[in-house]
């Protein structure tokens, strides 16, 4: 069985530094798999070269098989490969309904022409793409605040505005940029629940997190990397035993103990 | 005090200073006058006290005497006032309802309604009661509300600064012009070429410009602006230079004016104001289409945030250069109904002032709305109208006046005049 995502000693360097060098981890299809590690570890220079904001220099990027290295970012994004980033960056003066509708765009066809003379055609297809973008907007729980722009939502809403936005491009791989970042324990934990709920609608999930409870409790799968390496990867049991892991994390005399 | 009293106690406070402060760095030039001596036959500045009489006391009276044009001041702030007081769309937060929206975000209102009713009535009314010189100006309304939608689709929706949008005016003025030196072309059937030229140089200009950002594009337009009306000079041959061209008046409207009867019998004015507002109806009606479509969002999303915009599938790189090509198209009508009116061209009509004219147009107005820019567009060129032919001694310093409004402006509604009460509107989410 091939993996959805595959990469194969992915490598990125800017300048003189290795920011990632020799990565390979594969994420099975249905999986939620998280990775970790110290700050500068590398975990977000991945997910640019994945999502087609970096061209990694070194290695391969496979998805359902097919290279992915060299795609500009909005071709990946139709491939099927949705995210969200670590500061949110959504459309702070289109409401959120709109800011979801966005996300409809790869999905759908109206060129410019239809657009402007709004055939029979492209009234259906918005009228689509607003039912839809509605849809994901009550799996996240914000249905009632459709009409609010999205500057003016409170923070954690607008986190989970951003997942209903790229779950809006119909993702089968749907990258989280630490989701749980600045987030209390109670919002951790429905973060948590929304991210199980994803994973049961049929798409993959690729996180990178700090918070260690929230990813020893979701993770089927970890890998950990430091300095831009490859440390460690297992199920959430291994890696946190993984004597590598505790050395990157808290240093070398820690091991013993 | 009430804390709205007080906030407008403030406001008020701060426009005398700023009024006060407008008037000492310009009092200076009020009074100045450039005299010749004869004595020692050199130019001189003289500070001239009749003049500044006149400021103080003529200016006033002028004013005064021009009071029906204060009283339309205060019809349209009431006019506007009533307007909001119109019943707006309860909020629907079922998808089904939303859906169902003409115009998704766009509120369905007695509002829209009664525009429907009272626009027509209004322009037919203008058509026949206005006299030529009132209805050459509301041509040139017209003429500038499609160049302030066209650029507004670049400056406003997709967040492009675009420095020489006179350059893409002058493109519809010369293409119209050319073609009618060489064929005899009459001006209605050139508005199809003419647009599909100004779209070419449209995206001619993008396709490499469009990969700087900012400030950097923004200097780009500007220098492709000047680098246009410089080759408008001086390729002679084809352009006549600085000569320009001139267009036969009698082969512009072959057989139209027939069909619409005017009271004061059929002029070009006349003609030509009813194919301008023709073609401004046609532009809202575009515009307004395209900004609530998938290509609409697609731009304010990259306006917003270009990274992200990219992420969420939003090929960045096209959708800026269809908003560059068909704001090319745009200017370019403008052109041609420009060159129409006329009757003849020069490339010096089409210069940087005029490029910023049409921005500052855009920015008065509001950016990023539909409304926002025909606003801006009418009380622009109308105050400008206004001050030479009423206030003729103010003429020279129309320029001034403008640059204190835009001062003004920047500090104390930087979203526009309609600019986010607009969008409140819209969202259903004022008072």
């Amino acid at each position: 069985m091939t993996a959805l995502l595959e990469s194969k000693s992915l490598t990125k360097t800017f300048g003189g530094l290795r920011a990632v060098s020799g990565v390979d981890f594969a994420v099975q299809s249905g999986q939620i798999f998280s990775v970790i590690g110290p700050n500068g570890a590398g975990k977000t220079t991945v997910f640019n070269c994945i999502t087609g904001f970096y061209t990694p220099d070194g290695g391969d990027l496979l998805f359902e098989g097919a290279p992915i290295g060299r795609l500009q970012p909005h071709r990946v994004t139709e491939r099927g490969i949705a995210r969200t980033f670590q500061s949110v960056r959504l459309f702070g003066e289109m409401t959120a309904l709109e800011n979801v509708m966005v996300g409809r765009f790869c999905r759908t066809r109206c060129g410019s022409w239809r657009a402007m003379m709004r055939t029979r055609g492209a009234r259906r297809e918005d009228e689509e793409t607003a039912r839809r973008a509605m849809e994901q907007l009550k799996f996240v729980g914000l249905a009632d605040k459709s009409d609010v722009w999205a500057r003016n939502l409170p923070y954690g809403q607008q986190r989970r505005l951003e997942i209903a936005r790229a779950l809006a491009t119909n993702p089968k791989l749907l990258l989280l940029d630490e989701p749980g970042a600045g987030m209390n324990p109670q919002e951790i934990a429905e973060v948590m629940e929304l991210i199980r709920a994803i994973r049961q609608r049929g798409v993959t999930v690729l996180l990178i997190e700090h918070h260690m409870q929230m990813v020893m409790g979701i993770s089927d799968r970890i890998a950990v990397l430091d300095h831009g390496e490859k440390i460690a990867e297992g199920t959430p049991k291994e890696v946190c035993c993984d004597p590598a892991v505790i050395t990157a994390y808290l240093g070398e005399d820690h091991v013993a103990d | 005090m009430s804390a709205s009293t007080a906030t407008a106690v403030s406001r008020l406070k701060s426009a005398v200073i700023w009024f006060g402060w407008i008037l000492l760095v310009a009092a200076p030039l009020m009074w100045m006058r450039l005299d010749y001596d004869e004595a020692t036959r050199q130019q001189v500045v003289r500070f001239n006290s009749e003049r500044l009489q006149w400021w103080l006391t003529e200016l006033p009276r002028v004013l005064l005497h021009n009071g029906y044009w204060l009283l339309a001041l205060a019809g349209a702030i009431i006019g506007w006032r009533l307007w909001k007081k119109f019943p707006q769309h309860e909020r629907l937060n079922q998808w089904g309802d939303i859906a169902k929206r003409p115009y998704l975000a766009m509120p369905v209102t007695a509002r829209v309604t009664t525009l429907w009713i009272v626009a027509p009535i209004a322009v037919v009314l203008l058509c026949a009661r206005l006299g030529d010189q009132q209805r050459g100006w509301g041509m040139f309304v017209g003429i500038y509300i499609l160049l302030a939608m066209g650029l507004n689709l670049t400056v406003g929706m997709t967040g492009l600064l675009v420095l020489g949008y006179g350059a893409f005016y002058g493109v519809g003025a010369y293409t119209f012009g050319m073609l009618h030196q060489w064929t005899g072309m009459p001006f209605w059937m050139a508005f199809a070429p003419a647009a599909v030229v100004g779209a070419l140089i449209g995206l001619l200009l993008g396709l490499p410009s469009i990969r700087l950002r900012g400030d950097y594009l923004a200097i780009v337009t500007l220098g492709f602006g000047e680098v246009l009306r410089i080759l408008l000079k001086n390729f002679k041959s084809v352009t006549g230079g600085d000569d320009g061209i001139s267009i036969k008046r009698e082969a512009m409207f072959p057989k139209f004016d027939a069909v619409i009867g005017f009271p004061d019998g059929i002029t070009r004015e006349a003609s030509g104001f009813v194919i301008v507002i023709v073609l401004v109806a046609l532009s809202i009606w575009l515009v307004r289409n395209l900004v609530h479509s998938r290509i609409g969002r697609a731009w304010i999303a990259i306006r917003e945030d270009e990274t992200s915009a990219a992420a969420m599938g939003i090929p960045v790189y096209r959708l800026k250069l269809l908003a560059f090509t068909l704001s090319g198209a745009w200017a370019a009508v403008a052109g041609v109904c420009f060159a129409a009116h006329q009757g003849h061209i020069v490339p010096d009509s089409f210069g940087f002032i005029e490029s910023v004219f049409i921005l500052s147009m855009v920015i008065l107005g509001g950016m990023g709305t539909v409304s926002g820019p025909i606003c801006g567009a009418a009380a622009f060129y109308l105050s400008y109208e206004l001050l030479r032919s009423r206030v003729p001694e103010l003429a020279d310093y129309r320029l001034m006046v403008f640059g204190a409004l835009m001062v003004a402006m920047m500090v104390f509604r930087p979203q526009g005049l309609l600019g986010s009460q607009q969008r409140k509107i819209e969202m259903g989410l004022a008072e």
